[in-house]
C-alpha cells in the first residue's frame, strides 16, 4: 500500500478530529507512523488503523472507509488537478481511471498495485463497474466515487449487487446519476 | 509562570520544527515524484518510439508482400488496433475516377463485431466529401487528423450512432500516392483521448508506405488488364474486341472489330454509341437487359447473339461475349469482350429453320408453320373485335389418278403449277401452305365477310380450270374447297383446320369443283360418315357383306343366260344399307379395292358352283362391276387371273362392267387396263351407256363386247318417243360396231316388246326378276322359267 494513502488518512483524521486523534490511533495500534508518499507499506497497517478508528469513532469499518474515500478525493483533486479538470461529470472521470489515472500512478510509483476496473455503460446512463482485488477495498472505491460526485456537483446512487465480501467473485458497483444538484 | 512560558515557547518551536519537517518531506516527495515521472516518461518514450518503429517496419514488410491491396490494408488495421488498443479500424477509398469522394472499402478491424454492427453499416453506406467528418478532414488536408471525443465534435456526421454504441476518440490518416489521397484509415476508441502527436507521425509514415504498395499493385493490375485483353485476343484472333469503361462510358474497339464493321480505324470513335448505335433495334433491349443482369450478378456469363449493322447497311450476326472487371471498391467498372461474326452459321440455321417449316417441293409453308400462323390469327381474333379470318382446305380433284397414271414427276409439276396459280389469288398477308399430297391450305387474313371468302374461293377454282401444260401433255384438273371462318367458339387452331377439312369433304361429296362453307351440322355428318367408314372396314371380316344376283335374260330365247352380281351390306344395327350409302364411301376411302376383289372372287365361286350343279349349256355367265380405283390397281389383271385359277372359272364366264363416265374421264389408263383384261379372254361391258358422252371414236377403239343402255332411257321408252329413238339409235350403233346390247331396268311388258322389236340382245329388270339370294337363284335355275 502506497504511503500516500496513509498520508491522506492522517490528513483527514487530523482535520476532522484533531492531531491528537491520529497520535492516539498510532499509539493504539503500536505503529510508528512514519509514512512517505513514495514509500510502500503493508496494507495490514492501514487496516489496523481503520480498525482502531472504527472502535474509537464507534463506526463500522466499511462505513469508515467510505467516509475516508469521500474526503480523500478533494485532496487528490487539489494535488493532481490535471486529472480532474478536463472532465465535467463523475462518470466521464471514472472512465479515465484505467487508461489515464492509473497509468500515471504507475509512472510515479513504480510497482504500484493499482486495481483494474471493468466498465460497462448501459443505454439508460448507468455505469457498471467491476472491481477485483485481494485488498477488497470496494468501500474505498465507493467513497472515492461519492467524493468525485461531490467534486462535479452531481448526485449519484451506488448499488452494490455483487461483493467479494459476500462471497461473489468480484465486486460490482452500479453507479447511476440522479438529477444534478441545484 | 516563567517555566510555563518557556515550555510554551519550546512547544511552539517544536511545532514549527515539526511543520518545517513535514513541509520538507512533502517538498522532497514532490521533487522525487517529478523526477520519477520524467524518468518514466523518458524511458516510455524510448519504448514507444521503438514500438512505433517496429510497427512501421512490420507493416511495411507485410504490406509489400501482400497478395492484394485488401490484404495489406487488413493487416494494417489489425496491427494499428493492436498497437493502440483501440477496438475499431476502417478503410475508405476514393471513389473511382474522383478524388472528391470517399466510400467504404468494407475492410474493418472490429474487436466486438456484433457490438459495432450498426456503426459498420452506417459507415459503409456513408460517403464523405472533402472536409466532412473525420475521413473528409483527412482527405482535404492530406494529413492525419485527431478527434478527442466525436460526441463533442461539431463535424462528425456519425455522431448519433457513435454516441449510441460508445465511440469517443478517433483519428485518421491518409494513404498517399505522391500527393494524391487514395484512401483514408480511421480508428476509434471507446474513451475520449488527447492527441498523440508521436502516434500520428508514425501513422503518417504508414500511410505513405501503403501508398507505395497501392501504386505498385495498380501497376500490376494494369498489366493484368492488358494481359486479359491480350488473352481475349489470342483466344479469338478473328474476333473483334471491345473494352468498355463503365464510369466514363468510353469504349475501345480493336482494329479487327472496326474492320468487321467495314470501317477504317480513324472512322470509329470511342463512344458507346459506336456499338449500341449499330445494334439492330429489335435486339437492343435484349442486350441491355443481359448486360444489366450480368452486372447485377444474376447471370454469370454475358453471352448473346445479335445483329449489328455493317457499313454497307446489311446486318451481321455476331456472338458477343464479355466479362466484367471489378474496381477496388469491388464493383464492376469495366467490361471487356469479343465479337465473333456468326452470319454464315446463322444463315445455315435460318435455312434449317426455313426447311423445317416449309414444303420442299413447293417451298410453301408446311403444316407446322401454317398451324403456327393460324394460332397467331386465333390469338389476334381474341384480342381484336371485328377481326375475321378464314381457313381454306383445297383438294385437287383426281390428283391421285393423274399422279398414278402420268407419273410422279408430272404430279409434282402439277402441284407446283397449281400452287403458283393459287398464290395469285391471295394477298400479301395470306398464307398458302401445303400439307402434303394434293392438300393445300390457305389462311385468309383479315377478311370482311363470308362472301369475301367465297369470292376468293371462286377465283381460285377459276384459276385452276384452264389446262396445265406438263411435259407436253395437257392436264385438266379442278379443286374442291372447304372453308372455315373463325368464330368466337374457336379456341384452337386445329379446330379450324378440322372444320375446313370437313367442309372440303362435303364439297367433294357434292361433286367436283365445289366449295362449301363449314357449319356445325357438317361435323355431325362427318362423324356419322366416320362411323360408317369404320363399320365398313370391319364389314368384310365380320362377313356382313353378301351378294345378290339379278338374272340377265336373253331376249332371243327368253331364258336367263346369266346374272349380274350386286353387293349388299347387312349392318348389325342399321340393317340393310343401300349400296348408294356405302359404295361412294368405299370408293373415297379405297376400301373398294379389297371389297371389289372379294366380290369378284365370291361371284366367280358362285357361278362355278351353279354351272357345275345345273350343267347349263351354254354355261351361265356372271357380270361384276369394276370401280375406277380397282382399274387403277397395277396388279388388277393378275388378281383376276388368280381368282379365275382358284375358282376354276373360265374367263369367258366372267364379264366385267365399267361405267361410261369412268372410261371417258380416264381414257388412257382405262383403255390400257381393259386391253389387258380382254387379253385374258374376259368379256367387257360399258355400264350406264348413254350418260357419259362417249365420243364415237373412243367407243370404236375400246375392247368392249356389250353396251348396257342406262335405265333412264328404258324408262322413257313408253312415254316419250324421243326416249324410244335414243334406245333405237344405241342398239343400231352397237349392231354397227359389232357389239351386243343389254337393256337395264326393264319393268313392263311394253318395254320388253319394244326391245324385242329393236332386236336388243339382252335385258334385265324387275319385269323378269329382282336381285335374288343364292337360294332364290337355285330355285330359279331349277324352275327354268321362260320369259
Amino acid at each position: 500500500m502506497k504511503g500516500i494513502v496513509f498520508n491522506l488518512f492522517e490528513e483527514i483524521v487530523s482535520q476532522q478530529y484533531g492531531e491528537d486523534a491520529w497520535d492516539d490511533l498510532l499509539q493504539n495500534t503500536g505503529l510508528d507512523g512514519s509514512y512517505t508518499s513514495l514509500g510502500n507499506y503493508p496494507v495490514e497497517q492501514l487496516l489496523k488503523l481503520v480498525g482502531a478508528a472504527s472502535v474509537k469513532l464507534k463506526t463500522p469499518a466499511d462505513e469508515l472507509v467510505v467516509w475516508f474515500g469521500r474526503h480523500a478525493l478533494p485532496l487528490l483533486a487539489k494535488k493532481y488537478p490535471q486529472f480532474f479538470l478536463p472532465h465535467k461529470s463523475t462518470l466521464d472521470f471514472i472512465l479515465t481511471l484505467n487508461d489515464i489515472i492509473h497509468p500515471e500512478v504507475r509512472k510515479v510509483y513504480p510497482g504500484a498495485d493499482v486495481p483494474d476496473f471493468k466498465f460497462e455503460s448501459s443505454s439508460n446512463g448507468e455505469l457498471l463497474m467491476a472491481y477485483r482485488s485481494a485488498r477488497r477495498l470496494c468501500a474505498l472505491a465507493q467513497g472515492l466515487i461519492e467524493g468525485a460526485a461531490d467534486y462535479y456537483k452531481e448526485s449519484v446512487a451506488i448499488d452494490h449487487p455483487e461483493c467479494m465480501k459476500r462471497g461473489n467473485e468480484q465486486c460490482l458497483l452500479r453507479i447511476s446519476l440522479k438529477k444534478p444538484r441545484t | 509562570m516563567c517555566e510555563s512560558d518557556e515550555t510554551r515557547r519550546e512547544l511552539a518551536k517544536l511545532k514549527n520544527r515539526l511543520e518545517r519537517e513535514r513541509n520538507t518531506r512533502v517538498q522532497a516527495e514532490q521533487i522525487a515524484e517529478r523526477s520519477l515521472r520524467e524518468l518514466y516518461d523518458n524511458r516510455m518514450e524510448l519504448i514507444e518510439q521503438s514500438k512505433s518503429v517496429k510497427l512501421l517496419q512490420e507493416i511495411a514488410v507485410v504490406a509489400n508482400q501482400a497478395s492484394s491491396i485488401e490484404e495489406a490494408l487488413q493487416f494494417t488495421l489489425d496491427r494499428v488496433c493492436a498497437h493502440t488498443g483501440w477496438p475499431v479500424g476502417h478503410v475508405y477509398v476514393t471513389a473511382d475516377d474522383s478524388r472528391e469522394e470517399l466510400v467504404s472499402a468494407k475492410i474493418w478491424h472490429l474487436n466486438y463485431p456484433e457490438r459495432f454492427e450498426t456503426f459498420r453499416r452506417v459507415s459503409e453506406s456513408a460517403q464523405f466529401i472533402p472536409g466532412v467528418g473525420l475521413p473528409g478532414r483527412v482527405l482535404a488536408m492530406g494529413k492525419p487528423a485527431w478527434i478527442v471525443d466525436v460526441n463533442k465534435d461539431p463535424n462528425f456526421p456519425r455522431a448519433k450512432i457513435a454516441k449510441d454504441i460508445g465511440v469517443k476518440a478517433g483519428f485518421g490518416f491518409p494513404i498517399l500516392v505522391g500527393k494524391e489521397v487514395v484512401g483514408v484509415l480511421e480508428f476509434f476508441a471507446e474513451h475520449a483521448a488527447q492527441p498523440d502527436e508521436g502516434l500520428l507521425e508514425i501513422m503518417g509514415h504508414i500511410g505513405t508506405q501503403l501508398g507505395r504498395v497501392i501504386e505498385r499493385k495498380r501497376a500490376e493490375e494494369s498489366i493484368r488488364k492488358s494481359e486479359e485483353r491480350y488473352a481475349l485476343a489470342i483466344s479469338a484472333t478473328n474476333d473483334g474486341l471491345w473494352d468498355w469503361d463503365l464510369k466514363t462510358s468510353k469504349m475501345y474497339f480493336s482494329s479487327r472489330w472496326i474492320s468487321m464493321m467495314g470501317y477504317k480505324h480513324q472512322e470509329i470513335g470511342d463512344s458507346t454509341e459506336e456499338f449500341f448505335g449499330r445494334v439492330h433495334p429489335e435486339d437492343l433491349d435484349r442486350i441491355k437487359a443481359e448486360i444489366k443482369a450480368y452486372l447485377e450478378g444474376s447471370i454469370s456469363l454475358y453471352q448473346i447473339e445479335h445483329r449489328i449493322k455493317h457499313r454497307d447497311g446489311t446486318y451481321l450476326w455476331v456472338l458477343t461475349r464479355g466479362i466484367g472487371v471489378r474496381g477496388k471498391d469491388g464493383k464492376y467498372n469495366r467490361m471487356v469482350g469479343s465479337e465473333s461474326d456468326i452470319t454464315e452459321r446463322k444463315r445455315l440455321e435460318e435455312q434449317l429453320m426455313h426447311d423445317a417449316v416449309h414444303d420442299s417441293l413447293t417451298q410453301l409453308p408446311n403444316r407446322t408453320l401454317f398451324i403456327d400462323r393460324v394460332k397467331n390469327a386465333v390469338a389476334r381474333a381474341k384480342r381484336r373485335k371485328n377481326y375475321l379470318f378464314a381457313v381454306l382446305f383445297v383438294d385437287l380433284d383426281r390428283f391421285k389418278i393423274i399422279n398414278d397414271s402420268m407419273g410422279h414427276y408430272v404430279g409434282d409439276q402439277l402441284l407446283i403449277s397449281a400452287s403458283r396459280r393459287l398464290a395469285t389469288c391471295l394477298r400479301q398477308d395470306d398464307t398458302l401452305a401445303r400439307f402434303g399430297g394434293d392438300e393445300f391450305v390457305i389462311l385468309l387474313d383479315d377478311v370482311k365477310s363470308e362472301s369475301d371468302v367465297s369470292v376468293i374461293a371462286e377465283r381460285m377454282k377459276g384459276e385452276l380450270t384452264s389446262p396445265f401444260q406438263l411435259e407436253g401433255k395437257e392436264v385438266v384438273i379442278s379443286a374442291s374447297i372447304g372453308i372455315a371462318l373463325y368464330s368466337r367458339e374457336i379456341e384452337q387452331a386445329e379446330e379450324l383446320l378440322r372444320n375446313a377439312d370437313v367442309a372440303m369433304y362435303r364439297a367433294k361429296a357434292r361433286g367436283k369443283a365445289q366449295h362449301e362453307i363449314y357449319n356445325p351440322h357438317m361435323h355431325l355428318e362427318v362423324v356419322s360418315r366416320l362411323e360408317t367408314e369404320n363399320d365398313l372396314r370391319q364389314a368384310l371380316d365380320r362377313e356382313e357383306l353378301f351378294l345378290e344376283y339379278q338374272p340377265i335374260v336373253s331376249l332371243e330365247s327368253g331364258r336367263s343366260m346369266g346374272f349380274e352380281a350386286l353387293i349388299r351390306w347387312c349392318h348389325p344395327q342399321k340393317g340393310t344399307v343401300p349400296p348408294m350409302d356405302f359404295i361412294p364411301l368405299a370408293e373415297e376411302t379405297g376400301l373398294i379395292v379389297p371389297i371389289g376383289k372379294w366380290v369378284i372372287r365370291k361371284a366367280c365361286h358362285q357361278i362355278g358352283l351353279w354351272n357345275k350343279k345345273f350343267g347349263m349349256d351354254p354355261p351361265l355367265i356372271m357380270s361384276v362391276n369394276l370401280s375406277l380405283r380397282q382399274i387403277l390397281q397395277t396388279d388388277l389383271v393378275k388378281q383376276v387371273h388368280q381368282i379365275l385359277n382358284e375358282t376354276g372359272v373360265k374367263p369367258q364366264i366372267l364379264r366385267l362392267e365399267i361405267t361410261e363416265s369412268i372410261i371417258m374421264e380416264n381414257p388412257g389408263v382405262v383403255l390400257a387396263a381393259l386391253s389387258q383384261l380382254k387379253e385374258l379372254g374376259i368379256q367387257l361391258h360399258i355400264d350406264d351407256f348413254g350418260t357419259g358422252y362417249s365420243s364415237l371414236s373412243h367407243l370404236h377403239r375400246l375392247p368392249i363386247d356389250t353396251l348396257k343402255i342406262d335405265r333412264s332411257f328404258i324408262n322413257r321408252m313408253e312415254t316419250d318417243e324421243k326416249g324410244k329413238e335414243i334406245v333405237r339409235t344405241i342398239v343400231a350403233l352397237a349392231q354397227n360396231l359389232g357389239k351386243e346390247v343389254t337393256a337395264e331396268g326393264v319393268e313392263t311388258a311394253i318395254q320388253l316388246g319394244h326391245l324385242r322389236a329393236l332386236k336388243c340382245t339382252y335385258a334385265q329388270g324387275y319385269l323378269f326378276s329382282k336381285p335374288l339370294s343364292d337360294e332364290a337363284v337355285e330355285r330359279l335355275l331349277a324352275d327354268q322359267p321362260q320369259w
